[in-house]
């Protein structure tokens, strides 16, 4: 370093650096430098002879070091390193001084400036005597290319990249390639129809066998670096395999239309679709936003939201046959389910939740009333294993049904002598009528399921027994039966019993003398059904709760009808003691209630009113009020773990006890439930022991446990087409028509009868179709090649590349924000791509300019620099405006009768054949005005008579105030950068301009490279620009790329760090800092370590290795330390 | 509106002094230099309630100013006109304080005297201004006297009947009321006026001109010496 | 004679280099007080840089990188960001003020910015007036 001879050059960069700053006082200085050797200034310094002076002096003076005083090293540093190089000597040795970018451009006193120009060169050459040369090594580079985007210019890039014969993924966030250019009619000057020139090239890329096309793809995550990136790449399920031959069978059979994102919402497509005709790849692909909330509130997951949609269209049968295939029990829930997916129905939110339930018992009962087999899922392959099921309630059931269509040898152990559990004994005739669960339990029987009676477990059978007998799994499903257990006196009376127990023998047959006068103890379903019951067998009925009517647990609508029956109800009401006599029971004491503070469910406490005592005579008291699972038999037995009020303790997610062969699920387990509660259990339970027999482990379950969360409520619409809740029109709830209430207290048939076909159909529209596609499978029922997997799911790839292109165009400024044009508000303003589907041929209009009443306009306006050239917007010019709005008007005349009024600024027709379009368009008569449009109003008055809207501006070449009354305006909105530049620009550290779309790395000379080496960018992604130039762009690209696949190897940088182990501690600060993982730890020498490969030469662990045992090549603390001396030298 | 006349080729004294005043009024507007970057497109006037009733649009101002013309902007009826309704600062695709400059240009016209010929709107503004000064409030009908002392009693004829109908109905009262501390407000007034919002402070020093270069818009420049060094 | 003030600039490559540069190209003129060193990353500047730009007679330290969450090498600029506060509780305890360091975030696209932040932070250092040295500058860095 003591005997470094440094040379300094001056440069003058002609007059760019020579005018500001003393270039000759400048060299003179460095020579005063300590080990400066020779400084000289020149004009050129980048030219030959300068470079060759440089080359001269390290030959004949033997310089070791070299100061280049000039421009950015931005711009030269390569240039003059690889001159130094040249001669003999490490480019590294070579230090640039910045005294052009950094001094002569920036300020205008000389002698400031040269002050500073002085310093500057002092630093760097006190800099740059404390280099070391550095060696460039070389790392393979991966062939392979990726392309973020498919439109034309992606299509382009990949193109020409494919000539390479390596591999190129395209990689595309739509269903289709295609972008943007897809969508326009004529492109101008030439008026080539749009997809007649894209179409070709489409079909090219994707016979192109090297390409790879990547679609409904987003990019997540990049790491690695230039030569070797590894990007992670999301693939959406489309829901369709390859298997798809593009028939469109599906889309005709599909419920559910929203508005077309590809028509600009201006026309409509059903949720399985194909984006446009020519859509490449040409297959069909299905919109699933959020699942509907209805099918994720079902412990079944059935797909209420896809029979609903179908009822809506009158596909009954299909509609009863979908619900058939995941739901043995569906007529019951028909009839008795607690619907939670009506509570969780967004129809909710605007003004009451769709019936589902209703429309589920109305596709049934059509079903059964047409003579409509709804044939069974097919069995699987028959498999050996015995499985035993305790009890026949709906936990039993389903998962007797899931079972045997696995395929296994199941037997169903019920203790009493009715099959179906509390379906059989404690619901009543009125809301579940008898003959609907026997048939649905013959279905069960059907599928080859055993079902004995009479047989109790823990007396006739027991686990041993079982297990003796071969069974190899066992599923309790005992559910509940309450036993009477209440601190009130008096209850050992005869004439006392409990809710459940009065229910089975109801529905049993049991018991039937006359009940007398009954008193009903609850308010919870089982109070108010034996109530009713009761009432039924002809006996007065008195109902006792002790909150008010608004705290009942039961449904609301059965309260009603029990009411409008006869029972009646008492509300604040509490019993005190039971009153009898020789043993019977002759009355009630009771008293009444106040509600206080809240207790630990949060509900109201309800107290005694002192001195409010009175008696109710009765002759049956029935106390509904909470229940309890028949523990007895099975504490003794299997020595279950008791969990206070869940008596037997199983895994809630697995559904498995403590011994691995016995599952539990339903009210056994989990409490007093619901129904459908327990038949979701049974479904988990199947599952789990399907697993289980088939030695799998239990993980990944695939049917449906309900979690309490709240479903879809945040958001404001039900899917993203949708208009908000509080928008939607209103449609009330259809109402269940019931038989008259005196007439229906007689007897135990069914109170509601159900919906008529015109009901249902107007019940079912209401439905909002949340998340679009409602899983109806229809489209798969249809499918002939079988391509529609809705089950498919997303896809995750780490792709390794050598190099990407960044292709992902535009989209059009949200007109919506500037108000004072109407877009959004008024009819029959649109901005540009929304008219460009209107006059395309394949568009929602076939290509006729039509206003929204269906009538040709008599006159357009076209508003030019909407949100562009504007400070309140974009302040750049969207360069392509001016032309396609003299194609619109070229169009229009040529199609329409319409009078075309344009509105500009100044018309910027700058390119190939630009401005003889503007001059045709003239000759065609388009009335041009030149004045931005101020604003675009309703028309009222006279004016009215000549349009419906009203354009105001200024003519600003006669100076007047005009108001020109049109029947439609097209607003030119500006290009704008993608929503989610920001979040590429992140995943591939790449910045962007001022104005949002990706920086370029220089706007004359470099326009498709980035400052992050290997990111390129081309189209519109780097700035609004027609197809040509956007074409242009990407072969440029495309060019760059091939270069270095060609070259075959990239140049790692030396900058990197290196830890000098002597002096490491071992303190692994460093580790946790880098942001690549480049620091490890040797545990056999207790040093850190930099990778090489890894490290990007950020020097952050540098700067904080408290030791100083890190070196940060090129940027060393004794250079920095230098350069600072001699920056302040001066 | 205006007619092909002949504009001046170069500026005479007056519009030399009026062009300084008025870049030191935009001077005094926060982001007044955005003058210079009027497009010329014309939304302001399209934007402006009254524009129709102007006999030089809003944009035509700025056209004026640029062509050296300031003298006929101060006389024209436009300036009195604006509404205030701010519809032009808005929407100006150039970000141009509109409504800002045609107040500067109102307070220009006033310092001169410049009124624009039988257009007494400029009454209503100082009838109003005085009273407030005076009484704290507006005297209606003190107002309108003032108003027609300024514009012309010719004018009162046409108001007359109603005014002593109003007069009769006790609807209007000759006498003036006063707030009590009209002393207190007058102080406020001052302060306020005191107060106007400094210019931006440009720290890099020098000061750009603010406008197209007007053949004559500022002094010629000596012809430079031979062999000198090279002009930047 | 008035005060000119002496300032050291550590300009992040990718970032504020490159805004500088774009300030030059576009020739905004600003204060020629500012003298700038190039690191590949704010995450390099080590704070004993600051100590003794200070001890070597700057008067005020200007530290400019890429904006938060924008940072060419990820994290950096946070490093950078951390430091700097804690420098500047260190400065102000041994009596100077922490003002005269300074830590700003500039875009490569931001030329104007670079432009306008030079002038203000050379105004404010001006105003601070100069650094009195605590003793004779180092001849050169010890290890």
């Amino acid at each position: 370093m003591s005997d470094a001879k440094i040379g300094v050059y001056v440069c003058h960069c002609g007059t760019n650096i020579a005018a500001t700053v003393d270039v000759a006082a400048v060299a003179r200085f460095a020579a005063t430098r300590p080990r400066v050797a020779v400084a000289r200034d020149y004009k050129f310094m980048c030219s030959q002879p300068g470079q060759e002076r440089i080359q001269k002096d390290i030959a004949r003076l033997g310089l070791t070091r070299v100061v280049v005083a000039a421009c950015s090293p931005q711009m030269h540093e390569l240039t003059f390193r690889t001159a130094c190089q040249e001669a003999g000597l490490n480019g590294y040795l070579c230090q640039i001084a910045n005294i052009r970018e950094h001094c002569s451009w920036i300020h205008a006193d000389r002698e400031a400036a040269t002050a500073k120009a002085k310093a500057l060169v002092a630093a760097a050459a006190s800099r740059v005597a404390h280099h070391v040369p550095l060696e460039v090594t070389y790392a393979p580079l991966n062939p392979a290319t990726m392309i973020v985007g498919a439109g034309i210019a992606g299509i382009q890039a990949a193109l020409e990249l494919a000539e390479t014969g390596r591999d190129v993924y395209l990689v595309e966030r739509d269903s289709t390639i295609g972008g943007k250019m897809a969508k326009l009619d004529k492109t101008f000057p030439t008026l080539d129809c749009s997809a007649c020139i894209l179409t070709p090239k489409m079909v090219s890329v994707s016979h192109r066998k090297n390409v790879h096309l990547l679609t409904l793809a987003e990019v997540e995550r990049v790491s690695g670096t230039f030569g070797a990136f590894t990007v992670r790449v999301r693939r959406r399920a489309r829901y369709v395999t390859d298997a798809c031959t593009a028939c469109g069978a599906c889309a005709k059979v599909c419920p559910v239309t929203v508005p077309s994102p590809f028509d600009e919402l201006l026309g409509e497509r059903t949720a399985i679709h194909k984006a446009f005709a020519q859509a490449v790849p040409n297959a069909y692909v299905i919109e699933k936003q959020e699942r509907p909330p209805c099918m994720e509130a079902c412990p079944l997951h059935q797909e209420a939201a896809g029979y609903v949609a179908l009822i809506g269209k009158r596909k009954f049968k299909e509609a009863a046959r979908l619900i058939r295939q995941r739901n043995p029990l569906a007529s019951v829930c028909g009839r008795v389910c607690y619907h939670p997916c009506e509570d969780e129905c967004n129809r909710g939110l605007v003004e009451q939740p769709v019936a589902i339930q209703h429309l589920k018992r109305f596709a049934l009962d059509w079903a059964r009333a047409h003579g409509v087999t709804l044939a069974p899922p097919p069995v699987a392959a028959r498999r050996e294993e015995r499985v035993a099921i305790i009890g026949s309630g709906p936990a039993g059931l389903v998962a007797a049904n899931d079972l045997a269509l696995k395929g296994y040898q199941v037997t169903v152990f019920e203790q009493w002598a009715q099959l179906g559990g509390l379906l059989a004994t404690g619901i009543p005739a009125f809301r579940l009528p008898r003959e609907l669960l026997e048939e649905e339990i013959a279905w069960i029987r059907a599928l080859g399921v055993r079902l004995e009676t009479g047989v109790r477990f823990g007396e006739q059978i027991t686990l041993e027994t079982l297990r003796r007998d071969g069974f190899r799994a066992v599923f309790l499903a005992t559910g509940r039966r309450d036993l009477v257990r209440h601190d009130l006196p008096g209850l050992e009376l005869a004439g006392v019993i409990s809710g459940s127990e009065f229910l089975r023998n109801v529905n049993l047959g049991t018991d039937p003398h006359p009940l007398g006068r009954v008193v009903v103890v609850g308010g919870g379903t089982t109070a108010v059904d034996a109530a009713r019951a009761a009432l039924r067998l002809g006996s007065p009925v008195t109902l006792l709760y002790r909150r008010t009517r608004a705290e009942m647990p039961a449904m609301r609508g059965e309260v009603d009808d029990a009411v409008a029956e006869g029972v009646a109800v008492r509300y604040l009401t509490s019993p005190v003691e039971v009153l009898g006599a020789a043993g019977r029971v002759t009355g009630l004491r009771c008293v009444a209630m106040r509600l206080a503070g809240p207790d630990a469910s949060g509900r109201r406490r309800p107290m005694p009113v002192p001195g409010s005592e009175q008696t109710i005579p009765c002759d049956l008291v029935v106390m509904a009020v909470s229940q309890r699972a028949d523990v007895a038999s099975l504490v003794e037995d299997g020595g279950f773990a008791r969990t206070g009020w869940r008596p037997v303790a199983a895994d809630p997610e697995t559904t498995q006890t403590a011994q691995p062969d016995v599952f539990a699920g339903g009210d056994v387990v989990a409490g007093p439930s619901t129904v459908v509660a327990a038949m979701g259990y049974g479904r988990r339970a199947a599952e789990a022991m399907d697993k289980y027999l088939s030695g799998r482990p239990l993980t990944d379950f695939t049917t449906h446990l309900v979690r309490p969360r709240n479903l879809a409520r945040e958001n404001f619409r039900p899917h993203s087409y949708a208009p908000r809740y509080a928008d939607t029109p209103r449609a009330p709830r259809e109402p269940m028509p019931r038989r008259e209430a005196r007439e229906r207290a007689a007897d135990f048939g069914e109170v509601g009868t159900g919906y008529t076909e015109e009901q249902a159909v107007r019940e079912a529209q209401r439905c909002l179709h949340c998340g679009v596609c409602v899983e109806c499978r229809e489209c798969e029922r249809v499918c002939e090649p079988e391509a529609v997997a809705h089950a498919m799911t997303d896809v995750v790839e780490d792709i390794p590349v050598g190099q990407v292109l960044l292709a992902t165009g535009y989209q059009l400024f949200d007109a919506r924000r500037a108000g004072q044009y109407g877009y959004g508000r008024l009819p029959d303003v649109y901005q540009g791509l929304e008219f460009e589907r209107m006059i395309s041929s394949a568009g929602p209009t076939a290509g006729r300019v039509l206003t929204r009443s269906g009538r040709p306009p008599r006159a357009i306006a076209i508003l030019h620099c909407v949100g562009s050239r504007d400070e309140n917007y974009h302040r750049y010019c969207s360069r392509v405006c001016c032309m396609y709005a003299l194609k619109f008007a070229h169009l229009v005349k040529d199609r329409t009768d319409a009078e075309v009024y344009q509105f500009y600024i100044d018309m910027r027709a700058y390119g190939k054949g630009f401005e003889e379009f503007y001059g045709r368009v003239l000759e065609e008569g388009a009335n041009v005005i030149r004045g931005k449009a101020a604003e675009v109003v309703a028309a009222r008055g006279p004016l009215a008579e000549y349009g419906a809207l009203v354009v105001r501006c200024e003519d600003t070449l006669i100076g007047a105030f005009r108001e020109v009354p049109v029947d439609m305006v097209v607003l030119c909105a500006a290009m704008e950068p993608q929503a989610d530049a920001e979040r590429l620009k992140r995943i591939f550290t790449i910045s962007q301009s001022p104005d949002g779309f990706f920086l370029e790395r220089h706007p004359k000379l470099d326009p498709t490279a980035t400052f992050t080496d290997g990111i390129y960018i081309a189209g519109c992604c780097q700035g609004p620009k027609d197809i040509p130039d956007t074409v242009a762009q990407a072969s440029g690209a495309a060019a760059r790329m091939m270069g270095m696949i060609a070259r075959g190897q990239v140049a790692m940088d030396p900058v990197r760090a290196s830890i000098v182990a002597e002096r490491c501690s071992g303190c692994r600060i460093c580790n946790n800092l880098c942001p690549y993982a480049a620091i490890a730890f040797d545990e056999a020498r207790r040093v850190s370590v930099v990778e090489q490969a890894l490290c990007k030469g950020c020097g952050t662990c540098v700067a904080a290795c408290p030791a100083g045992a890190i070196e940060g090549a090129g940027f060393t603390d004794e250079q920095i330390f230098a350069e600072l001396e001699g920056l302040l030298a001066v | 509106m205006a007619t092909a006349a002949r504009t001046a080729t170069r500026l005479d004294t007056a519009e030399h002094e009026l062009r300084r005043a008025f870049l030191a009024e935009v001077e005094g507007i926060p982001g007044g230099r955005r003058i210079s970057r009027c497009l010329q497109c014309g939304t302001c006037t399209g934007s402006c309630p009254v524009s129709y009733a102007m006999d030089l649009s809003p944009r035509e101002l700025i056209a004026r100013f640029r062509a050296g013309d300031v003298r006929s902007i101060l006389a024209s009826r436009t300036i009195w006109l604006c509404a205030s309704c701010y519809a032009c600062t808005v929407r100006c695709p150039a970000g141009i304080k509109v409504t800002d400059i045609v107040y500067a240009l109102k307070r220009m016209a006033l310092a001169r005297g410049v009124r624009p010929a039988r257009y007494p709107t400029f009454a209503v503004a100082e009838s109003f201004v005085h009273q407030v000064e005076t009484h704290g409030r507006n005297n209606e009908p003190r107002f309108m006297l003032g108003f027609f002392r300024r514009a012309g009693f010719r004018r009162a004829l046409g108001v007359a009947p109603m005014a002593l109908r109003l007069l009769l109905k006790g609807r209007i009262g000759l006498k003036a009321s006063r707030i009590r501390a009209v002393a207190d407000l007058r102080k406020i007034m001052r302060r306020a006026a005191r107060m106007e919002v400094r210019v931006e402070h440009d720290l890099a020093g020098g000061t750009a001109p603010v406008g197209y270069g007007v053949v004559g818009a500022r002094p010629p420049r000596p012809m430079p010496a031979a062999a000198a060094r090279v002009p930047r | 004679m008035t005060f000119e003030p002496r300032i050291v600039g550590f300009l992040c490559n990718w970032c504020s280099y490159s805004g500088a540069d774009l300030a030059g190209v576009s020739r905004i003129p600003s204060a020629p007080n500012l003298r700038a060193i190039r690191v590949m990353c704010t995450g390099r500047v080590d704070p004993t840089f600051v100590l003794r730009a200070f001890e070597l007679g700057a008067d005020g330290v200007l530290i400019s990188g890429c904006h938060p969450g924008d940072c060419h090498y990820a994290e950096g600029n946070y490093k950078a960001m951390r430091r700097v506060a804690l420098l500047q509780a260190v400065l102000k305890g041994a009596g100077v003020d922490p003002a005269r360091l300074r830590i700003e975030w500039v875009s490569a696209s931001e030329g104007e910015k670079f432009a306008r932040v030079v002038n203000e932070f050379t105004a404010r250092v001006r105003a601070l007036g100069p650094l009195k040295a605590a003793a004779e500058p180092v001849a050169a860095a010890a290890d």
